[in-house]
């Protein structure tokens, strides 16, 4: 497909022509089909606005099986009203929607959880994880599909929602707040293979040697606007040959460009890789923070990554501190068969700097535990 | 719909018994959580009586701007059942501000707290709105009379999450509140109100703990106007 991508600020003005174009001339029926959106999340840029159309057929979909949902909360309001508003289109007679918020979660909400008794979560993996926790275990054990969205669903929240709602089935979707649902996932593999939807293309932008790069959106999302290889934020892949299933395209994310999936000094740093090490060292680490930097000069330039890590029961001292920082080095692959400990053995990257922190890491609604620092 | 079907008389009820003890219609609906000083309780709405409730009137682009997250996705809910495309208002109060100008909103529902927090917007306006509404469960009219020339009507609607719409009245000094179309008053020592239609959780005989002093009663006893008391 031709012409250069859109970026985050195309898709900005693109909003604004969708708002003004609403206002001055509404469609006939405009309650049945349209919604007004506006982006939040880790982008680092200002909010879209966006008048978009109801996708019903796709959403109908999540709700089958269910009967009582949950849906734990996207963060932006606009979001949570759009999935209620999914909910009311969609055919069933009957279904009850709780759409949480962050101020419910008070010492009541195991009580109000069990009277509540879903049997289907939808939202923010991250999210169900953390109301995962106050949810009784009879009450989880009565979940029956679990639609996840909004962030990418890495193998540990996947096993993580398989040990705690052992009866459920897991299915994710892919899209933006600005754009929508771009792609469902394959009943095979729903947290990694995903099809796009009818009418919407995906393409991979600049791929490297293992055909990741950028993905690129075209879709159209409100009457003829359409976004035209939108640079959505998220790195994948194109899968090559027809699906199990019987889709003809397929593709795989990621994670989101410049923090779960970083190419850096010719590594490939993977929030997912971060996560797998933090848990073998769970002695000396509860939570952490990465940050990933271009070091040495212009010339040289070579990868670095400061590790700040906290542990519950006390403050690492220095010898714990060493022991981090050795150990997480050794185990930490930044390509399939090099460690951080060997990159730095060849002057790819600058040696493992690891900080304690004495207090939790402050939580918002997406916790960012990989991030590359602008340069 | 469960077998045993419990009546509710005031909040301490809706937190003993359990929603599926006090639901008595199953229907299409939006549940949320009610965050009280005594705790919090589950409250559901169907959408058709969610539509019933006069939380606003009919214009072309409400704003919606709740503290409650439960109450602002409920009311912008009450806007679709209307006809009418929302904007919901982010918590960011100048995200909030940026784009109620960007949808260049014609109404405005919100709570006491949420529509002081607007009058800087309110007062760039070029036009007054067609109609501010303020529903909540208590009011302050003199920190609300300011936004009397931002609106063609300013309506303070009282409400409680679990009862809907009580009783409205136009902002003044000393408002006079009529007691609200499909609802009965009766006062003893504070406010008991019954919904004639029937709710999820049916409302009847419920006693809201709101003091008031009534003005005028109807033919078979029960109010048809009154004030808040302070007490």
């Amino acid at each position: 497909m031709a012409g250069a991508p859109m970026e985050r600020a195309d898709v900005v003005e693109l909003g604004m022509r969708t708002v003004a174009d609403f206002v001055s001339r509404a469609p006939g029926d405009p309650a049945d089909t349209y919604a007004l959106r506006l982006t939040s999340g880790t982008s680092g840029s200002g909010p879209v606005m966006v008048v978009r159309q109801f996708d019903p057929v796709q959403n109908a979909r999540y709700y089958a099986d269910a009967s009582d949902i949950i849906a734990a909360f996207f963060g932006s309001r606009s979001t949570r009203l759009t999935q209620a508003m999914n909910m009311r289109k969609s055919g069933a007679l009957r279904r009850h929607m709780l759409i949480l918020d962050g101020g419910d979660v008070t010492p009541h909400i195991d009580t109000l959880l069990q009277q509540f008794a879903p049997d289907a979560l939808l939202g923010l993996p991250s999210v169900m994880v953390k109301i995962s926790s106050r949810m009784p275990a009879d009450v989880r054990r009565g979940v029956k599909v679990i639609v996840a969205g909004g962030e990418h669903v890495g193998a540990a929240a996947q096993k993580y929602f398989l040990q705690q709602y052992p009866h459920a089935r897991i299915d994710t979707f892919y899209g933006s707040s600005e754009v929508g649902v771009v792609a469902g996932a394959c009943p095979y593999d729903p947290t990694t293979i995903y099809h796009p939807l009818p009418n919407t293309f995906i393409e991979i932008d600049d791929p490297d040697k293992d055909g990741v790069g950028d993905i690129l959106v075209t879709k159209t999302i409100y009457r003829d606007q359409k976004v035209r290889r939108y640079r959505i934020g998220d790195m994948g892949k194109i899968i090559d040959g027809p699906c199990r299933c019987g889709e003809s395209v397929s593709f795989e994310v990621v994670g989101r460009t410049g923090y779960d999936y970083i190419k850096l000094a010719g590594a490939i740093l993977r929030r997912e890789e971060f996560d797998r090490v933090a848990l073998s060292l769970g002695e000396y680490i509860s939570d952490y923070r990465a940050e990933a930097y271009i070091a040495g000069t212009v010339e040289e330039s070579k990868g670095g990554i400061i590790l700040s890590v906290f542990r519950k029961s006390s403050v690492l001292n220095t010898s714990e501190l060493e022991q981090v920082r050795v150990l997480f080095a050794e185990r930490l692959f930044i390509s399939t068969t090099l460690t951080l400990a060997q990159a730095v053995l060849k002057g790819y990257f600058v040696p493992l700097e690891v900080v304690a922190v004495s207090q939790p890491f402050p939580k918002q609604s997406k916790d960012v535990t990989l991030r590359l620092r602008p340069s | 719909m469960t077998g045993t079907f419990l009546q509710v008389r005031s909040r301490a009820d809706f937190m003993r018994v359990a929603l599926r003890e006090r639901r008595s219609k199953d229907e299409k609906s939006l549940v949320k959580i009610v965050h009280t000083n005594d705790g919090d309780f589950l409250s559901e709405w169907s959408f058709d009586d969610i539509k019933r409730e006069p939380y606003g009137i009919i214009s072309k682009r409400p704003m919606v701007f709740m503290l409650d997250a439960h109450e602002a996705i409920e009311k912008s809910m009450w806007c679709y059942e209307r006809a009418m495309v929302p904007l919901i208002g982010e918590l960011d109060l100048d995200i909030a501000v940026y784009t109620a100008e960007k949808y260049q909103i014609d109404q405005l529902i919100a709570d006491a707290e949420s529509c002081i927090k607007l009058v800087s917007y309110l007062r760039s306006r070029a036009e007054p709105l067609l109609a501010i509404s303020i529903l909540d469960a208590s009011f302050d009219p003199a920190s609300l009379l300011p936004l009397a020339p931002f609106a063609k009507q300013v309506r303070l609607v009282l409400t409680l999450p679990e009862t809907g719409v009580i009783a409205e009245a136009p902002l003044s000094k000393a408002p006079v509140f009529s007691v609200a179309p499909d609802c009965k008053i009766d006062a003893g020592g504070s406010l008991v109100v019954t919904k004639l239609l029937p709710l999820v959780t049916p409302i009847t005989g419920y006693d809201t703990g709101i003091r008031i002093a009534v003005q005028s009663k109807l033919a078979d006893g029960s109010v048809e106007s009154f004030v808040l008391s302070d007490n």
